[in-house]
């Protein structure tokens, strides 16, 4: 016999319950041969964050088959000299400690016709997978993790994180849902940091305009169809920014792209996208370094607001209380916190500087200047948040100095939406029912809209809907809609802006 | 047979003619639009600093990320 006959047969699996120990690496063996540091800091990174996320226990599946590992194997791996697999290995991790006793007995509950019992009870605690693929320094796969908890346990800030998304997970005849996004390592092989940084921005929507998520793999052959930056595409020796917009329309998606200028611009960009659920790809430079280096926005740490950067206008923006980006950054891991801060160059100019941290932590991983944006959007959105931008900055000022009498703190926020989802919120926003009619039934909206949000300390007081398929927002305002903190006086204001803008007026 | 523009088209810079040419409640119409245009002016050149942002560049559009 050339091979054993173990290699043509199904291998056997199994689900391997342990109790959780931060130390990740002590699941998988050391590569043989590998000199220099193990585990990878990937590794050590995903071990930490659910240390602290209170992780009690791992159910390991022995063989897994991951969609994005196998493309890579079929694409690449498969055509080494060592024997890569083609299956990985996934952990699953819960918040409770369970023995194996105790995960038979859900077992036992299920087959007695209770499967949603024994479901509940695992949900309750569940807290997301990592992936370990086969492939010697670079184990981290596809891994899903829940994030920290919204509130802050001080109460001094807020996590947003609009990019996430659902995922449905299969263990042992059970069915999960962990809501996160999709995070894995580069491996330097068929994807670099840009690949899998685009990886997850396109995780995060796709989904949302029901097309299947690319994998790895298919974003690097896409990059590299029409333009090449370096001699060859596998393995992957990075990607231009051109090569990203490539892939993104390679997917199905459009790319927006847009040059960081200083904090007070680039904020207000980030913040309408990620607060969209448009993960954008952020490509940054570290200070010492020629090539930069991509990682996907996936939220924000917020503060208070502050006074807007121009004091001469009597508004202020929601992006001003950005302090800090949660990114997923290939070399550390998800949810990784970027400070954002301005950093004064030699010559004068104020960039938007990053400083990447550990989460919870003082140890700073890197510090960077952030040099584009780039945002996978659906094709019909044509809008870009600049151009919506162009007309909620007049809105916010119009509305600053409109009601500069009646409340002190004008607050603008810009943000794209599903207009059947905005539809679905403005029940709630105490409209009239001539109001509701307006909005609901006698006014097209376009699939996305454009939102100009404009609020106060009291709630929110009127927002501005604005068509995407037009590539300018003046003239495509759609409707003006008073919202709950409106009194008769804004509501009379909101009418007559209605007028000037050539729209509805939902009161 | 009137030449006016269909309402939807109107921009910001016919928002006085708007006010002007409208006959019910003249005054409050004429304010919103003598504010928006004094709002016009004054975000003028934080509108006119964010745009630069969508002018890229070919070295922007070659940077390699690895």
């Amino acid at each position: 016999m050339a091979w054993p006959e173990e290699a043509i047969t199904h291998e056997h699996a199994a689900v391997i319950i342990h109790s959780f120990d931060p130390d990740l690496s002590k699941l998988i063996a050391k590569p043989h041969g590998l000199l220099g540091d193990w585990p990878p800091t990937q590794l050590e990174y995903v071990g930490n964050y659910l240390e602290k996320l209170k992780c009690k226990t791992i159910v390991m599946e022995t063989r897994y088959i991951d969609r994005d590992y196998i493309e890579d194997v079929a694409l690449f791996y498969s055509r080494s000299l060592r024997n890569y697999p083609n299956h990985c290995a996934r952990l699953h991790f819960f918040s409770e400690s369970f023995s194996v006793a105790q995960w038979n007995e859900l077992l036992k509950v299920a087959c007695e016709g209770d499967l949603k019992l024994s479901e509940a009870t695992l949900q309750e605690q569940y807290l997301g997978f990592c992936v370990l693929r086969p492939l010697p320094g670079y184990p981290v796969g596809r891994t899903v993790i829940k994030p920290f908890p919204r509130e802050a346990e001080d109460g001094r800030f807020v996590r947003e994180m609009p990019c996430v998304r659902d995922y449905q997970v299969h263990i042992g005849g059970f069915t999960l849902t962990v809501s996160g996004l999709a995070f894995q390592q580069q491996d330097q092989g068929v994807s670099a940091c840009a690949t899998t940084a685009v990886w997850s921005a396109v995780h995060c929507i796709a989904p949302k305009e029901n097309q299947r998520v690319a994998t790895p793999a298919e974003i690097t052959q896409e990059a590299s169809r029409y333009l090449l930056l370096s001699g060859r595409s596998l393995p992957s020796e990075g990607l231009g920014i051109q090569q990203i917009c490539e892939a993104i329309r390679g997917v199905g998606l459009a790319p927006l792209v847009y040059t960081s200028i200083s904090p007070s611009e680039d904020k207000p960009q980030l913040q309408t996208y990620i607060d969209s659920g448009f993960a954008p790809v952020l490509a940054i430079r570290a200070h010492t370094e020629r090539d930069g280096h991509a990682v996907c926005g996936v939220g924000y740490k917020k503060f208070a607001t502050k006074p807007h950067s121009n004091s001469a206008v009597h508004f202020t923006e929601a992006a001003t209380a950005i302090e800090s980006l949660y990114i997923h950054d290939d070399r550390l891991g998800p949810y990784a916190m970027a400070d954002v801060y301005p950093l004064t160059m030699q010559n004068g100019d104020i960039k938007t500087a990053f400083r990447i941290r550990w989460p919870k932590e003082e140890t700073v991983s890197e510090e960077a200047i952030l040099q584009a944006i780039i945002v996978p959007v659906p094709m019909k959105l044509r809008l870009s948040a600049t151009r919506l931008r162009e007309v909620g900055l007049l809105v916010a000022e119009f509305a600053g100095l409109k009601f500069e009498n009646e409340y002190k703190n004008i607050v603008l926020r810009c943000r794209f939406a599903s207009s059947s989802k905005y539809q679905r919120e403005a029940f709630n926003f105490q409209l009239s029912f001539d109001g509701v009619r307006q909005l609901q039934q006698e006014t097209m909206l376009s699939r996305y809209i454009g939102l100009i949000e404009i609020h106060t300390d009291q709630g929110p007081l009127f927002d501005i809907v604005v068509d995407t398929t037009e590539t300018h927002a003046n003239p495509s305002v759609l409707a003006c809609v008073a919202r709950e903190a409106a009194n008769d006086f804004v509501r009379a204001v909101v009418k007559d802006l209605a007028v000037s803008l050539g729209s509805v007026a939902a009161l | 047979m009137t030449n006016k523009k269909p309402v939807s088209a109107r921009s910001f810079s016919d928002t006085k003619a708007v006010a002007k040419s409208s006959s019910s409640s003249g005054t409050a119409k004429e304010s919103v639009a003598e504010t928006l245009e004094r709002a016009r002016q004054n975000v003028k050149s934080i509108v006119k600093k964010e745009k630069q942002g969508e002018v890229i560049s070919s070295e922007v559009m070659a940077f390699r990320l690895k």
